[in-house]
């Protein structure tokens, strides 16, 4: 897939998802009767997206800017977790942030002051933690699918975990393979026995 | 002898239909008697052994003339008056895939649903399994899951459940059809114990002949819902008019009695009896031919392997590489497989039941993604195409042609494909054409593709996947449940794809003779890995292999091995003309 397309999947995700988490977030906080971000106004688009923005000025509260913070570093860690870009992921959360200043500025004439550094910090945040998260990933040991396997207990030798570069040639009697095959069709010879040793 | 059921002047017509499917049918089989009932597919065998066990007037409805009885051997029951859940107790009934009649997830709890459901005290039901277990050898088998058996297990499991119900008549319809070499014996020898030990009237559908034919009292030949001919096996096979009959409606004797009659026939030798085993077959052929050696490898034979050696200067069309496959429950299908396929090979994968070979094709197919490893066709990275992409490149022709019919008319049918993949319909119109003319099937395209034989359904199923123009075409188990006449169609068309399209054709199979005859490499898998691979007569002539792997050689082979036993030095042979050849050599 392109570094076009992930970022158009990418910004598709964050823009869907972002909003998603966000009421998530504030709909279990206002069972726990933590805070209350909406106080009555319709969970409406452009209601949704000027919290996003922190602009409403309740929402730079603490608690308030804690939940709009997770909703957007929710939503970019799964945009991330699809494309497993990194550069592709920052630049579409940037692009959200301006998309969502275009969209409340031409389509409903609000005129939008950013706070800095407040009106930045859900922005920094999602950012700095994409970045982290694909850096751990980056660097943590992996599991391959042997180490799943030998976890439930099962065992399989070396020679099978490894690919082979195809047709071989039969050490024993020099007869092509396009195969990985135990034995050889021409000397019946034990191949993975052979071969283990020569395949890297 | 005590009859068991006696069928008298039989007709039977399906509500739908407007001609019986059968026709006057009188038969009689004695307590403890193996039948052995053959006969082209469509011919009416399943709706005959329908009104033995009464699903035939209970279930299905229609004109239902004549009675049927069976015994239980102290009352008679006539079939139409007896309520089906007393007749269940004297007729047990075994499907060809033993899936289809399980209900609980333990091999224990399968075998007790029967008496259970008929309201037994447990210590009843406890003797029966006991009973139901001795009899098929299944006692390792009974605390496991009936998802985790082979399929001989399953189809043993499903004969248990049957003998809990303590039937007088057991009914199996083509039981071994869905099972390999060692696994269709293992299911035989059970059924012959049944009816040597237990004195259970068996009636047994088969098309495999070879294998138990040795077994059968009595062989009744079956056509267009009427009984052509009756008689223990060496009599019906050993008939020449009987055998010019089952020629007719397209049905093979036995291969081995087969070759018998062709070479008595070509060079006038006299064949001493009909031998119902290969043992047999080769110690009359080794009476009646001169004892000379022959040397020279068929010319076919020599080009299969210049033609495996050569390969490599072929377009790759299939490249995998460590592949991996886990299932969700954690079983591991696949270990590891390297493989590649070139452009224009007839491959056969061969393989006992749960060795990987399906899984192995899905993931070509791409409706399986690699756990590990990669698939490559047409140097595409088969997980990272999309299944219209990939319908382009791979086409996959199942079992059963009737899962992949479903439009009003066969040229629906065939456009389908296309329409979807957004083509132009003057380009789905044109490879329409294409394919209707390439698979014969013209005068057919205004007909429902269920109206069809089922060797015309195959035929459509194929040309439904030839108008998307794939380079690859995978046939699932092509053998299954067909006759001879319909299986060799089949094959030939096949053949005909890959000679004349140059198309890669994979064929996933249990029948070693069908393999043996048509492809050109052999890959036999066993537990999720390749054991071998190589030109086809190689593959096969490494016995030893093949044992590992619950495998036998295809019956020709079988022979030539067998008359090495009397002195003959003979070369590896594939097919009945390969070997009628090397007769030639020795006779003259």
């Amino acid at each position: 897939m392109g570094a076009g397309t992930e970022y158009i999947k990418s910004l598709f995700i964050g823009f869907v998802f972002v909003p998603v988490f966000f009421v998530v977030i504030n709909a279990i906080a206002y069972e726990m009767h933590v805070f209350l971000l909406f106080k009555g106004m319709p969970i409406s688009i452009h209601n949704v997206a000027l919290w996003l923005l922190l602009v409403p000025d309740e929402s730079r509260s603490t608690v308030g800017m804690l939940g709009v913070t997770l909703a957007w570093i929710a939503g970019w860690l799964l945009a991330w977790s699809r494309s497993r870009n990194t550069a592709v992921t920052i630049l579409a959360i940037v692009t959200s942030y301006f998309l969502y200043i275009v969209y409340l500025v031409s389509f409903w004439r609000i005129p939008i002051v950013i706070y800095v550094p407040e009106g930045f910090t859900q922005l920094l945040v999602a950012i700095i933690v994409v970045y982290l998260f694909a850096s751990i990933n980056k660097y943590r040991p992996k599991k391959t699918i042997f180490d799943l396997l030998e976890r439930v207990g099962l065992r399989f030798p070396d020679s099978w975990k490894r690919p082979y570069d195809l047709p071989l040639k039969c050490p024993k009697c020099g007869a092509t393979l396009h195969s990985s095959a135990k034995y050889c069709w021409n000397c019946h010879a034990d191949l993975e026995a052979l071969l283990s040793s020569e395949v890297s | 002898m005590k009859d068991s059921i006696v069928v008298e002047d039989l007709s039977f017509r399906y509500e739908i239909a407007k001609e019986y499917t059968l026709k006057d049918i009188n038969f009689r089989a004695k307590l403890g008697e193996f039948v052995l009932l053959i006969g082209p597919s469509g011919c009416g065998k399943t709706t005959f052994i329908n009104t033995i066990n009464g699903i035939i007037p209970h279930v299905l409805k229609g004109i239902l003339k004549g009675d049927v009885v069976v015994s239980d051997g102290e009352r008679e029951y006539l079939v139409k008056e007896t309520q089906i859940k007393t007749l269940a107790t004297i007729v047990g009934t075994v499907f060809q895939d033993p899936e289809t009649q399980f209900f609980t997830l333990s091999v224990l709890s399968e075998l007790a649903f029967g008496p259970e459901n008929l309201m037994l005290p447990p210590e009843e039901i406890r003797r029966r399994i006991e009973f139901a277990v001795e009899a098929t050898g299944i006692k390792h088998l009974l605390q496991k899951s009936v998802f985790d058996l082979s399929g001989g297990q399953k189809q043993r499991v499903a004969i248990a459940s049957a003998l809990t119900m303590m039937p007088k008549i057991l009914i199996l319809d083509e039981p071994t059809a869905n099972l390999d070499p060692q696994g269709a014996k293992e299911v035989l020898r059970v059924i012959d114990r049944l009816v040597r030990e237990l004195n259970i009237t068996v009636i047994l559908i088969e098309h495999r002949l070879e294998e138990v034919s040795k077994y059968a009292d009595r062989v009744i030949v079956m056509n267009k819902g009427e009984f052509l001919a009756e008689g223990p096996p060496r009599k019906v096979f050993g008939d020449p008019q009987i055998v010019d009959i089952l020629y007719d409606i397209g049905i093979r004797p036995p291969w081995h009695i087969e070759i018998l009659h062709k070479i008595s026939k070509k060079y006038n030798l006299e064949v001493p009896e009909i031998p119902l085993t290969i043992e047999e077959a080769a110690r009359i052929l080794a009476r009646i031919l001169p004892n000379r050696n022959v040397a020279d490898e068929p010319p076919r034979l020599r080009k299969l392997e210049e033609t495996y050696n050569s390969l490599s200067n072929r377009r790759k069309v299939i490249e995998i590489r460590n592949l991996w496959f886990v299932y969700p429950d954690g079983t591991v299908a696949l270990k590891g497989i390297n493989l590649d396929i070139y452009e224009g090979e007839f491959v056969g994968i061969i393989g006992q039941n749960g060795s990987g070979k399906s899984t192995l094709c899905l993931t070509l197919l791409g409706l399986y993604r690699p756990t590990h490893g990669y698939v490559k066709v047409l140097g595409k990275d088969v997980s990272k195409m999309s299944i219209a992409e990939m319908s382009r490149s791979v086409g996959m022709i199942f079992q059963n042609p009737d899962l992949m019919l479903f439009q009003k008319t066969v040229w629906s049918e065939i456009a389908f494909g296309p329409r979807n993949v957004g083509l132009s319909e003057d380009e789905v119109a044109r490879r329409v054409e294409e394919s209707l003319k390439m698979m014969r099937l013209e005068e057919y395209r205004d007909h429902s593709p269920r109206a069809l034989s089922r060797g015309q359904r195959h035929r459509v199923a194929v040309a439904s996947i030839l108008s998307m123009r794939p380079k690859i075409l995978i046939a699932d188990e092509p053998t299954t449940g067909q006759d001879y006449g319909s299986c060799k169609e089949y094959l030939e068309l096949l053949r005909r794809l890959n000679e004349e399209q140059n198309m890669t054709i994979i064929v996933v199979s249990h029948s070693m003779d069908i393999i043996g005859k048509y492809a050109k490499r052999v890959i036999v898998m066993k537990d999720g890995r390749i054991l071998a691979d190589g030109p086809t007569h190689k593959i096969y002539e490494n016995i030893n292999m093949l044992r590992e792997t619950d495998l036998e050689q295809p019956r020709v082979m079988q022979i030539v091995e067998e008359l090495k036993k009397y002195g003959f030095d003979l070369p590896p042979v594939l097919t009945a003309e390969e070997f009628l050849n090397v007769v030639d050599k020795i006779m003259w």
